[in-house]
């Protein structure tokens, strides 16, 4: 994006709403229309005063004015129906529109920016924090603009009439930002005590409620209910606290707004006494100029109100801020893959990986064992350039990944996560994923990933939406159709992350004949928490101490590497342990 | 019963009557200045006479800031005190809630209804009702003065008061015709964006990302537009209404300005009529929007309502005291949803103090049954003995007291791992502690800063997966109840994490207690002393592996099965 300098809040806000943003704009100028409306009544009440005092108040007269009151509440209720209507208009424009900016610009994102974490706080993001935005551009704004421009454009009518009156009607403002001064101060002590009591509320009411099961078990009903009887004790006992320290003073806050009168009522009797203003102007003041400033009392609660809609638009900012991955060449025809003293690190500071070389041949099957955290998914991420390497290259038929368009390196190389997902459309959409295609080709890539039959029964075969039936699909299912798709997508590279499944034996064999099918003549890269599966591969690398240390067949392997060995131990012991009376050990005829 | 929890306490009232009362002396300041107005008519106004006014204003005033500062604080404290007792009543509800009540989405709907639906209800309390009452009675008050002078003009203000009523009706109709389909659209998109965003990375691999997801893009349109639609049904009706309110104090004018012209009506009456209805006119509009805001949080009454409602625990006799420990379902049917069984004439006995296994493919019925018999859940029909006694005649508590289990969502309590263990097993001594974190390979805790006195952070999670799985095993051999329930899930571990909980389990095994088991993996059951199969909701088949396996059934060829999974 082209900038010429960097906008923030707001004006940001206004750039991404692009054409919408008119609607704002309307909004805010009829809201300004209103308030201008807004002092026909006074001026109506000021009229009938001063001339029912002077005696030239007649039938006529009257009823014009109030036909001009009628006429311009029209005009008023008008403008804020229009201003409602445009600002809503825009608001829902706007906040569609950000909504696809946050997921086109997420299109375009490294994939390992979409990690777990991170897509959380984009959910949130897109749920509530731009959901949020609304309350700001279709209530907050207009507000503010009625609530500021309708005292101050009485101040200027009033102004008119008298100058020093006028003054006299806005001391109400120094006590009250006097008094607001203290009342933030004293708030602003009770902070920490807030987000303290906060937390330990939602954490115990969290765990009370979550733990129920194990709290009847254990019989610790009396004492669970306790530790959230206190929690909730302390969450009064601090609102308490704090309504005896800022309570006073928010009460004076309000009823300051109104205390123009007592001075209002001397000066203006003073001024008429010695008659310098009419009967008309003294009363003016007395009934209008002590009233008009409690128009801003709202303001209060809308200042809370912008910070949380700033908040927003610096969210989406930083989500938009995340760079992206753009240009390139072709895939290249060639698959062999060459990872060449590649070190990674997230952070820049701790190495993950550190000179990594690995080279796979087209065709060829490669498992990556290792243990939990060092590094083994992180390195084939790389290869499908999830992240960018710190140091080293990793090239595709001698290509490196960083100069293949982005796209085109994702729509050949097929990853099959460990959590299955599945739309909540149709099993044939789930499959064919946009491809256009014919339900022949679908099934045929069913059928390889042993799911076609199970489909079929489906009380709609494949047009049985997954949506309201997912819920019965078990994860055995649901990871064959999503082999069925990258059956179907055929694309030259593959990386599994074989999930270690919970599916029954007969499903895990149905899976495993499903990932033999999807295998078959395509270069290879699994990383493999069943160690049995290594068997099926080419070679075997080992991902200890940030490095790869040995790649080899697995009967050398298994002589030559003393982390694979030992593993392999504990894999056998593992899947040999049999439970019997008396916790009997280890059985020890091989299975 | 329940209605009374939301009643505002003596205190809160005294406030409420304060605040409303505060409203009532200010309408004072209109005598007063209609004094200064009388004499400005009659010629007589003096410097006399307005100090003596301001003298009665300055004293009003005070009145008013002494009694709203003490009744608005006191307001708030008696909102927090009525927030205080409903979420320790629904505490205490949550007790007596049975347990099967506590689904995942179910948790969340409680958690939020005692935090932030309590809440919400509180401002009603402490914001909307003082201010609702205090604007009623002052425009009504105000109305009674003014037809004290003119009835029209009094008439005018006070059917102004009255049509907020049908105003309000139209505004809740509009509201739940369209914000029915508002709301259906909200959940639509949020599903939409969060579906999007599970499979993020999936969609970018097929290239459907961004621009190219149509049902995305088409979901948030759809509701961007309904919400308009929404405002634009609901929007006008509260403008309309301050609309005829003007007119109202409109004709009021001409009313009054007709009556001072047939003399029957004197100047200050006049401008004290039309300020009134002026006035009024002001008040009943900030009434609409405060209306309609009550209505709005009256919902989140009606949530906290509804959980003080729900169904509690069925009473038992509680003579249930079993003295062995066998276990026998007898033709025990069970649904979930109404009208899907889960459960079909199910009947099967458990030996004492042996191992008994259950096996099927996933969505069988496997768990279902361990949370028949730990109570989550009540059959529709059939019964569930322990040790030849109905468990139906026994609390939750005096059946889990019996019972030990270890299953893959482990829950543990921000509190220290000693405590978590105590709460298992109160009463053991720190030596039995140690023992059976090594017999459950919990050595890591030894390597913790503080040892047993770690505290595991909320539901445990400063540990990692593994070893809260070690830890619920610690907690079940330090429990040493008669009966264990194992829904063992390793296949999320590592090698080696699934190595040393199997060995942790072991040594669980080791007391000999009744131990029933849903199984997995079938090599880890061979030597159980009987193995079920479950499949649709019935015992397809049971007895020892090597019976089983001669059979040729369901079993055997699961087991033929796995003996291919590498």
């Amino acid at each position: 994006m082209k900038k010429k300098k960097e906008k923030k809040g707001f004006a940001l806000l206004m750039q991404w709403a692009e054409k919408n943003r008119y609607y704002i704009f309307l909004s805010v100028f009829l809201s300004l229309l209103s308030s201008l409306c807004s002092i026909i009544p006074y001026y109506v009440f000021y009229r009938l005063i001063d001339t029912s005092v002077a005696g030239t108040l007649n039938v006529d007269y009257g009823l014009k004015l109030a036909v001009f009151l009628v006429a311009f509440t029209l005009i008023r209720v008008v403008c804020n129906v229009g201003a409602s209507l445009a600002s809503h208009r825009g608001a829902y424009n706007t906040l569609y529109k950000v909504r696809c900016m946050v997921t086109e610009h997420m299109a375009k994102m490294p994939m390992g920016a979409l990690n777990e974490r991170s897509l959380g706080e984009i959910k949130c993001v897109m749920n509530e924090n731009i959901e949020k935005l609304e309350l700001f551009l279709a209530h907050n704004l207009p507000e503010l603009v009625l609530y500021l421009t309708g005292p101050i454009v009485m101040f200027v009518w009033l102004f008119c009439i008298n100058h020093s009156l006028d003054l006299i009607s806005i001391i109400p403002l120094l006590f009250v930002v006097i008094v607001m001064f203290f009342m933030f101060k004293k708030f602003s002590k009770f902070m920490d005590r807030i987000n303290q009591s906060g937390s330990d509320l939602s954490g115990t009411v969290s765990e009370y409620v979550t733990g129920m099961r194990l709290i009847k078990a254990y019989n610790l009903g009396v004492r669970s209910f306790d530790k959230y009887s206190k929690a909730i004790e302390g969450q009064f006992s601090m609102w308490k606290d704090i309504s005896k320290a800022t309570g006073p003073l928010y009460a004076a806050y309000v009823v300051l707004l109104e205390c123009g009168i007592l001075f209002l009522v001397p000066a203006a009797g003073w001024l008429f006494i010695n008659g310098h203003i009419t009967a008309g102007v003294m009363l003016l003041f007395a009934f209008v100029g002590t009233q008009y400033l409690t128009d801003i009392r709202p303001l209060q609660e809308l200042s809370n109100n912008l910070s949380f809609a700033l908040n927003g638009v610096n969210q989406v900012k930083d989500i938009l801020a995340v760079p992206v991955f753009e240009g390139g060449e072709d895939f290249p025809k060639s698959h062999d893959i060459s990872i060449e003293d590649v070190s990674f690190s997230y952070d820049g500071k701790v190495d993950v990986l550190q000179n990594v070389n690995l080279t796979i041949k087209e065709g060829e099957q490669v498992a990556v064992v290792g243990a939990s955290g060092e590094g083994k998914s992180t390195l084939i991420q790389l290869i499908a350039r999830f992240y960018d390497v710190t140091k080293g290259r990793i090239t595709i038929g001698g290509v490196d990944v960083r100069n293949i368009r982005y796209d085109d390196l994702l729509s050949n190389i097929s990853v099959i996560f460990q959590n299955a997902f599945l739309t909540r459309g149709s099993v044939y959409e789930n499959i064919a994923m946009g491809k256009k295609t014919d339900i022949e080709e679908v099934r045929c890539a069913a059928k390889a990933a042993q799911i076609d039959d199970f489909i079929m029964s489906l009380p709609e075969g494949y047009d049985t939406k997954v949506g309201n039936f997912g819920g019965r699909f078990s994860g055995g299912q649901k990871q064959r159709i999503c082999i069925a798709r990258a059956i179907l997508k055929n694309s030259p590279i593959l990386i599994l992350d074989e999930a270690t499944s919970a599916a029954d034996p007969e499903n895990q064999v149905e899976i495993d004949k499903a990932i033999a099918n999807l295998c078959k003549g395509k270069t290879v890269i699994i990383v493999a928490h069943r160690l049995g599966i290594t068997a099926l591969c080419n070679r075997i690398a080992v991902v200890e101490k940030k490095t790869v240390t040995d790649v080899l067949p697995l009967d050398e392997l298994i002589v030559k590497n003393e982390y694979f060995k030992k593993s392999w131990d504990m894999y056998s012991s593992a899947r040999n342990i049999r439970y019997e009376k008396g916790g009997n050990s280890y059985d020890r005829e091989a299975v | 019963m329940t209605e009374k929890l939301f009643k505002p306490g003596k205190k809160l009232k005294f406030a409420i009557a304060g605040v409303v009362l505060e409203g009532l002396i200010s309408g004072c300041n209109f005598i007063v200045l209609f004094q200064v107005l009388e004499l400005i008519a009659a010629r007589a106004l003096s410097f006399e006479y307005i100090g003596r006014a301001t003298l009665v204003l300055g004293v009003l005033y005070i009145l008013r800031l002494v009694l709203y500062s003490v009744s608005y604080t006191e307001s708030q404290i008696g909102g927090a005190e009525v927030s205080k007792t409903l979420r320790v009543s629904l505490g205490d509800k949550l007790r007596r809630i049975p347990l099967g009540a506590f689904s995942k989405q179910r948790i969340g709907y409680y958690i939020n209804a005692a935090t932030s639906e309590v809440a919400d209800f509180e401002t009603i309390l402490t914001h909307k009702l003082a201010d609702i009452i205090k604007y009623c009675v002052l425009v009504f008050m105000l109305a009674v003065y003014a037809t004290s002078l003119n009835v029209y003009v009094g008439l005018a203000m006070i059917v102004t008061l009255v049509l907020l009523y049908p105003s309000l009706k139209l505004s809740i109709r509009q509201v739940n015709k369209y914000g029915k389909a508002k709301n259906l659209a909200r959940e639509e998109n949020v599903s939409a964006i969060t579906e999007y965003l599970t499979g993020s990375q999936t969609l970018r691999s097929y290239g459907l990302a961004g621009k190219k997801n149509v049902a995305l893009r088409t979901s948030m349109k759809y509701f961007s537009d309904v919400s308009y639609n929404y405002e634009r049904a609901v929007l006008p009706i509260g403008f309309a209404f301050i609309f005829i309110a003007y007119v109202g104090s409109a004709l009021s004018i001409i009313a009054a300005v007709n009556a001072l012209n047939a003399g029957r009506q004197t100047v200050p009456e006049l401008i004290v009529l039309v300020m009134l209805s002026l006035f009024s006119c002001k008040v009943v509009s900030t009434l609409y929007v405060s209306l309609v805001s009550y209505k709005n949080l009256l919902i989140s009454k009606g949530k906290i309502k509804g959980i003080l409602d729900e169904e509690e625990v069925a009473k038992v006799s509680g003579k249930y005291n079993p003295k062995r420990y066998d276990i026998s379902f007898e033709n025990v049917d069970f649904s979930y949803d109404e009208g899907d069984k889960v459960l079909k004439d199910m009947s099967f006995t458990i030996p004492e103090n042996r191992i008994t296994a259950i096996v099927g493919e996933s969505g069988s019925g496997k768990s279902t049954i361990l949370n028949l018999l730990s109570k989550y859940y009540e059959p529709d029909s059939g019964n569930i003995l322990i040790g030849g006694e109905k468990i139906a005649e026994a609390t939750a508590e005096q059946v889990l007291s019996d019972i030990s289990m270890v299953d893959q969502d482990v829950f543990l309590f921000n509190d220290s791992v000693k405590n978590n263990l105590l709460f298992a097993a109160p009463g053991s001594s720190e030596e039995e502690i140690r023992l059976a974190c090594r017999m459950a390979n919990c050595d890591y805790i030894e390597d913790m800063k503080d040892g047993l006195d770690t505290v595991v952070g909320d539901n445990g999670n400063k540990l990692s997966g593994g070893e809260r799985q070690r830890l619920s095993v610690a907690r079940a051999i330090l429990r040493n109840s008669p009966i264990v329930l194992l829904d063992e899930a390793t296949s999320s571990l590592d090698i080696e994490n699934e190595l040393l909980v199997k060995q942790a389990v072991l040594n669980l095994l080791k007391a000999n207690k009744t131990v029933v088991m849903v199984a997995h993996t079938l090599p880890i059951i061979r030597s159980a002393d009987q193995i079920l199969v479950v499949a649709d909701g019935k015992i397809a088949e049971s007895g020892t592996h090597d019976e089983l396996i001669a059979l040729k059934g369901r079993y055997a060829s699961m087991w033929q099965a796995s003996l291919q999974v590498k």
